[in-house]
């Protein structure tokens, strides 16, 4: 007999749960040893609080073990790390060693190679937060390597980690930086990322330690983090980089006007031009309006996604309104599409009435396949209607969900694989 | 026993009488343990569980509240921990081995057509992902409530409706699709 009823939700199994419940489908279970059962209450009932029973003991000790294998191995590793890093190269020209410590700017450092003393450190890109729609940035390098910067320092070579810029991510950027004449000051290096209009929208400060010990020639790799303003400044936007006494914070004038130079300049136009079938595809949204839902929902949602349509339906779509990366087989692609309303009511609602459709908008394509809506629940955004669609052909989609009245439709680009 | 005779025993058990625990062991830890085994498939480890999980609940009796759970509730999380982590260990050694049983006695006939049903449900049980069987033992072997449940899975007693509702429906699939001819209510 079952301790309570269940809603009505649970009606359509009631036969099986039926089956379930009869005490004649129960698995068998031996029976309780009575000897075992005996001993464990005397141990029980006769031992001190602070007693441990024998598998406490033994699970202890485990730990314990544990604990020493786990030290032993850091130890080992960080022998082992210290001795390859002060293995001398009997090719490098002596170069003094930068002694900089690795400060903690914001944003941080990201990662230094092995030319630096000290462990590279890496430390989590700050979290975006919601965006408008923003298209992808490119970079565009201004500037011919070596830069001369001043005071000794030059750069001799920029690499960029991100294949793409978005807005709300982090860029990553590597600078090498050498020394060709005895620098005079210990400088801190920035660089900067500048708007049409001249305003600073994100900024990176990094240490290049006591330059004036530097000996030429040198090289040093610093790296960058540099994380896209939201909401999307004016483009086009531009990349500067410079020095400042790292005791006074003075500028070194000599880089550059206001101390800093040019270095790369990031166009937005570029980007469409180089994706021009997309930007073609998502640029125009029929009612994709942003969205903020109210309590309980979460005000934001994850990564690089934005919700759209209102409080009677709302789902979550890519910031640059791309699905990249989805299951493939055979030309036809997968995808889960997650919904939510102020309406939907989780307990009474197992199969919800959504309807999602999705039509190709740049080419012939059988209809976007979607079955049935099921729910779901989760703590980080509550409950919502769940459906996974059948995608004919990658392309241009316009997809349009419709609950209780209510229509939300976007466009998105699925990427080929 | 009655809600207000186990708040008794609890209380006494805080204040440190062995003998209030002791009522609570006798009356739970066969249970308890048939949990144990339904989870492990093992009688010895069954029986490790059963006794870790008492000597955790005696030494632990103190800081227990009655907020959102009973006893019995607090039990089973603690023993439902036990056996994750015994899962956890085992996970390389061997595939989880769950929910094997016997026939029913209701006369030749039916004992053929319930043995057979049992072996597809049983069967099917076990194809389900973990958090699935969890959900429906504790529901329908365990004949714990709602909000039971909830505080041995940790979670609330909406989300016990979620899960138990998709884990009927998964099993109903898996029933269907190991014996496809058999509809639903099979055996009357």
């Amino acid at each position: 007999m079952l301790p309570e009823q269940l809603p009505e939700m649970f009606k359509p199994f009631q036969p099986l749960m039926d089956e379930l419940s009869d005490p004649q489908n129960k698995p068998v279970v031996p029976p309780l040893d009575a000897t075992f059962q005996r001993q464990l209450r005397a141990q029980l009932l006769g031992q001190q609080t602070g007693g441990l029973s024998r598998q406490a003991v033994g699970r202890l000790w485990g730990f314990a073990a544990t604990a020493v294998l786990l030290i032993m191995l850091v130890v080992g590793i960080g022998n082992l790390w210290l001795t390859l890093a002060r293995q001398p190269d009997p090719a490098a020209v002596p170069v003094a060693r930068p002694t900089a410590t690795v400060l903690t700017p914001t944003p941080t450092l990201v990662g230094l190679p092995s030319t630096l003393d000290g462990e590279p450190t890496r430390v989590p890109a700050p979290a975006p937060t919601l965006a408008p729609f923003a298209e992808p940035l490119t970079w565009q390098t201004a500037v011919s390597f070596p830069l001369p910067i001043g005071d000794g320092l030059q750069i001799e070579a920029m690499t960029v980690q991100n294949e793409r810029l978005v807005v709300g991510e982090t860029a990553v950027l590597t600078l090498t930086w050498n020394a060709t004449a005895f620098p005079t000051a210990n400088y801190t290096s920035f660089v900067q990322l500048h708007d049409s209009s001249g305003g600073v929208v994100a900024q990176a400060d990094m240490p290049l330690g006591a330059t004036s010990e530097w000996q030429v020639p040198g090289a040093v790799a610093v790296a960058y983090a540099l994380p896209l303003p939201l909401p999307a400044p004016n483009p086009p936007y531009q990349l500067f980089v410079g020095l400042y006494d790292a005791a006074t914070g003075q500028h070194l004038q000599e880089a550059g006007a206001d101390g800093m130079v040019l270095l790369v300049q990031i166009d937005l136009a570029a980007a469409v031009a180089d994706d021009e079938a997309i930007a073609n595809c998502v640029g125009n949204q029929p009612t994709a309006d942003r969205f903020v839902p109210s309590y309980p929902f979460p005000e934001a949602v994850a990564n690089s996604t934005v919700w759209v349509g209102d409080e009677n339906l709302w789902t979550a779509v890519p910031l640059d309104y791309v699905w990249r990366d989805l299951p493939e087989e055979n030309g036809r692609y997968s995808q889960k599409l997650f919904w939510w309303s102020q309406h939907f009511d989780i307990a009474n609602e197992p199969s919800p009435a959504l309807t999602v459709t999705g039509r190709r908008l740049d080419g012939d394509a059988p209809p976007l396949v979607a079955p049935r809506a099921t729910n779901g629940f989760s703590a980080d955004s509550g409950s919502f209607m769940l459906v996974g669609v059948d995608i004919p052909a990658a392309g241009c989609w316009e997809i349009s969900g419709t609950y209780r009245g209510k229509t939300v439709s976007y466009v998105v680009w699925v990427a080929e694989n | 026993m009655s809600e207000l005779d186990e708040q008794r025993l609890v209380a006494r058990a805080q204040q440190g009488d062995r003998q209030a625990f002791g009522v609570l062991y006798d009356r739970y830890v066969g249970r308890i343990y048939a949990y144990a085994y339904r989870q492990t498939q093992d009688v010895a480890v069954a029986q490790d569980i059963t006794a870790v999980s008492f000597e955790k609940a005696l030494h632990h009796i103190g800081s227990f509240s009655w907020q959102d759970k009973s006893v019995v509730a607090w039990l089973y999380r603690i023993a439902h921990n036990e056996a994750m982590q015994h899962h956890r260990r085992q996970r390389w050694l061997r595939p989880l081995q769950w929910l094997q049983g016997g026939t029913g006695q209701r006369g030749p006939e039916t004992a053929v057509l319930r043995h057979e049903h049992h072996t597809t449900l049983h069967h099917a049980l076990r194809q389900l992902p973990k958090h699935d069987q969890d959900v429906l033992t504790l529901r329908f072997f365990e004949e714990l409530t709602t909000g039971e449940i909830a505080a041995v899975l940790g979670c609330t007693p909406d989300n016990v409706y979620v899960r138990l509702h998709r884990a009927l429906k998964r099993l109903r699939q898996q029933m269907e699709k190991l014996d496809p001819a058999q509809e639903v209510d099979y055996v009357a």
